[in-house]
């Protein structure tokens, strides 16, 4: 375990040293140090009087602040989701492909740690910097909104684990290409088809309906059957902002199955690297 | 070489839990519920008024220069007078009756009450014959079809006094043969008006005669849209807030001056009010505490665990319509699902009344 937590680590470590890293936390914080100073919303007895974005009237009628606020913590839900999560891919694409380059597999190979716990490892170390890029933003938009009206919507922490979890499938789906190909672009590609396909899974229902040959319905029905239904998962980050919205039970099951099948790429990335010779 | 081949059962493994967790579809979140909100006059709506538009307009004056013809109108409308002390408010009975909501109401309401019977007796079924009923000020009128109504079937009534070529008037008498104080006015087998201001009630007879008033009436013909539909003066809308916060009541009392009201009755209960007030700051003043007093009982209701009516509230808002003309415009909806268990409740309370009373008889 310790050895897991050490790749882990080490992989944060290189990852402060990135610029993309930084570039990530600060275009976070300059997006939420933007809506600060330049989001005005007049709020009196938990009513939203009037609210204004550099300057320009959004709206002047009066609503209660929570109420005026869910359209913006739902855009806030969904692109955290959908562009947070193609951010991370892109921007940590090469740290699989980097960790099997020539010379430094070698090294790290020589190291008192079993390949499974390295791979693993720097699983460990992406799940983290998601996790915290994704707690700081959506912390960050609680804060925010809170200090300026009064509403807290803490359940925002919740939409961020669904994209973290997102990620985590995404991540596993990296790591294991990478193991096959070392490139940063085919692990990215494989992370985004990956992305799409999860989305399509989510629809298949509709889909289904929409193919009018039956042994082709079950063709597909067995394609998408494994595949993770990341699109739902985004929907549930949406739903978890309204009361009553969610089915808390669905939510469970297909994170749940998200997760497993997140590790059963991790599985095979493992056998294959385990196969590998260096 | 077994271990390496473990972690590809693993990986399988893991894949058919997977698929199996991600099967099914998760339930249909419970939409917020969307209430039409009868801003305007719908085709529909536009199609009855003018299929009510069949009391010809009075004659221009001999004197007066050559101009087209006025078109016929509405006789309600016709009748009502320029202006009102507190209200002038007309239900489409018929067309709330006919509602998804409609057969509810009518259970609530108590389709078997002896008084609904005493009429039926008379040859007139008020759930099936009246089409609307309204109030303006102390007068209260319904329309439908009276053509078998024979009011001296009721007993206790004065003789019928012919008032114009169109019209009766009659007074109810107590059992004792005394007045009860109230008289009623028929014009055409069409349109009954009582109340106890008889002169009130020969006025809006004499209106009806003449084609309607001499000035427009207190709602014109493009304001005759949704299921209830009227005006409220100051007067009546201070008797609204008798019970609110002093503060608010206040603020209405000084600044709120006449209010217009639209309500779509057809499937959820949708409530527009144009409020009109003093000047466009008073007004601005105005919509402002309105709004927080309605932020603070949503508030207040999500506190307390009463959801229904935190999301009844969170549908409530108020409006700005154009800057600085001393208006705005208050809407609140009523989902179906909440009205519809209310209603029920209802017919079940009225039904088990009727019960314990035949148990009682």
């Amino acid at each position: 375990m310790r050895a897991l937590l050490a790749v882990a680590f080490d992989l944060l470590r290189e990852a402060r040293s990135r610029k993309w890293f930084l570039g990530l936390f600060a275009a976070v914080s300059l997006t939420l140090l933007g809506l600060s100073l330049f989001l005005r919303l007049e709020v009196v007895d938990g009513a939203l009087s009037a609210s204004r974005l550099f300057g320009s009237l959004l709206s002047a009628d009066a609503q209660p602040a929570d109420v005026a606020l869910r359209p913006v913590f739902l855009t806030v839900a969904f692109l955290g989701y959908v562009l947070g999560a193609v951010f991370l891919v892109v921007a940590c694409a090469d740290f699989a492909p980097g960790l099997l380059s020539p010379g430094r597999i070698e090294q790290l190979l020589s190291l008192p740690v079993a390949r499974w716990q390295l791979l693993c490892g720097t699983y460990l170390g992406l799940l983290s910097l998601a996790a915290l890029a994704g707690g700081y933003g959506a912390l960050g938009v609680v804060v925010l909104f809170g200090v300026k009206t009064g509403v807290w919507e803490w359940r925002l922490l919740w939409s961020a684990a669904f994209g973290v979890e997102c990620f985590a499938v995404l991540a596993a789906a990296m790591l294991a290409t990478a193991t096959v190909v070392r490139s940063a672009a085919v692990s990215a590609g494989a992370a985004l088809v990956l992305f799409v396909l999860g989305a399509i899974a989510s629809a298949q229902k509709p889909i289904g309906e929409a193919i009018e040959t039956p042994a082709l319905r079950t063709l597909f029905g067995l394609a998408v059957a494994p595949l993770p239904r990341l699109g739902t998962l985004c929907i549930f980050a949406c739903q978890v902002l309204e009361d009553r919205a969610l089915d808390g039970r669905a939510a469970l099951r297909l994170s749940a199955g998200a997760l497993v099948f997140a590790f059963a790429l991790l599985a095979f990335a493992v056998h294959r690297f385990e196969r590998k010779d260096f | 070489m077994r271990k390496r081949w473990w972690w590809l059962v693993v990986g399988l493994s893991l894949l058919a839990v997977g698929a199996w967790l991600s099967r099914g579809e998760p339930d249909e979140a419970p939409r917020q519920a969307t209430v039409v909100m009868p801003r305007a006059m719908t085709e529909r709506e536009a199609a009855r008024a003018q299929e009510r538009s069949t009391l010809p307009a009075p004659p221009p004056p001999p004197a007066a220069p050559a101009k087209a013809p006025e078109p016929p109108r509405d006789p309600v409308l016709a009748m009502l007078p320029p202006k009102v002390e507190t209200v002038a408010v007309v239900m489409e009975v018929n067309a709330i009756k006919n509602s998804d909501l409609g057969p509810l109401i009518v259970d609530c309401l108590g389709n078997d009450d002896p008084g609904f019977d005493l009429m039926r007796d008379a040859g007139f079924d008020a759930f099936e014959q009246v089409d609307r009923l309204g109030i303006v000020d102390e007068q209260l009128f319904i329309t439908g079809n009276f053509q078998s109504f024979t009011p001296e079937r009721l007993g206790r009534l004065s003789p019928t006094v012919d008032y114009g070529p169109d019209a009766v008037l009659y007074d109810p008498l107590r059992a004792d043969g005394g007045p009860t104080g109230m008289h009623f006015g028929m014009w055409r087998k069409q349109l009954m008006v009582g109340g106890k201001d008889l002169d009130a009630i020969k006025a809006s007879l004499d209106r009806l005669r003449a084609g309607g008033g001499s000035e427009p009436g207190v709602l014109s013909a493009d304001e005759a849209y949704g299921e209830v539909y009227g005006v409220l003066e100051k007067k009546a809308i201070q008797e609204l807030f008798d019970d609110a916060d002093p503060k608010v009541a206040d603020l209405v009392e000084r600044t709120a001056s006449r209010v217009r009201l639209h309500a779509d009755v057809s499937h959820d209960v949708g409530v527009v009010a144009d409020v009109e007030g003093n000047s466009p700051q008073d007004t601005e003043d105005l919509r402002g505490a309105l709004t927080s007093a309605l932020s603070l009982a949503r508030m207040q209701a999500q506190a307390t665990g009463q959801t229904q009516a935190a999301e009844v509230l969170s549908n409530a808002k108020a409006l700005a319509l154009r800057k600085g003309d001393g208006r705005f415009r208050l809407e609140a909806g009523l989902p179906y699902a909440l009205l519809k268990t209310q209603l029920e409740k209802c017919a079940a309370r009225r039904k088990a009344e009727r019960a314990d009373a035949g148990d009682d008889d």
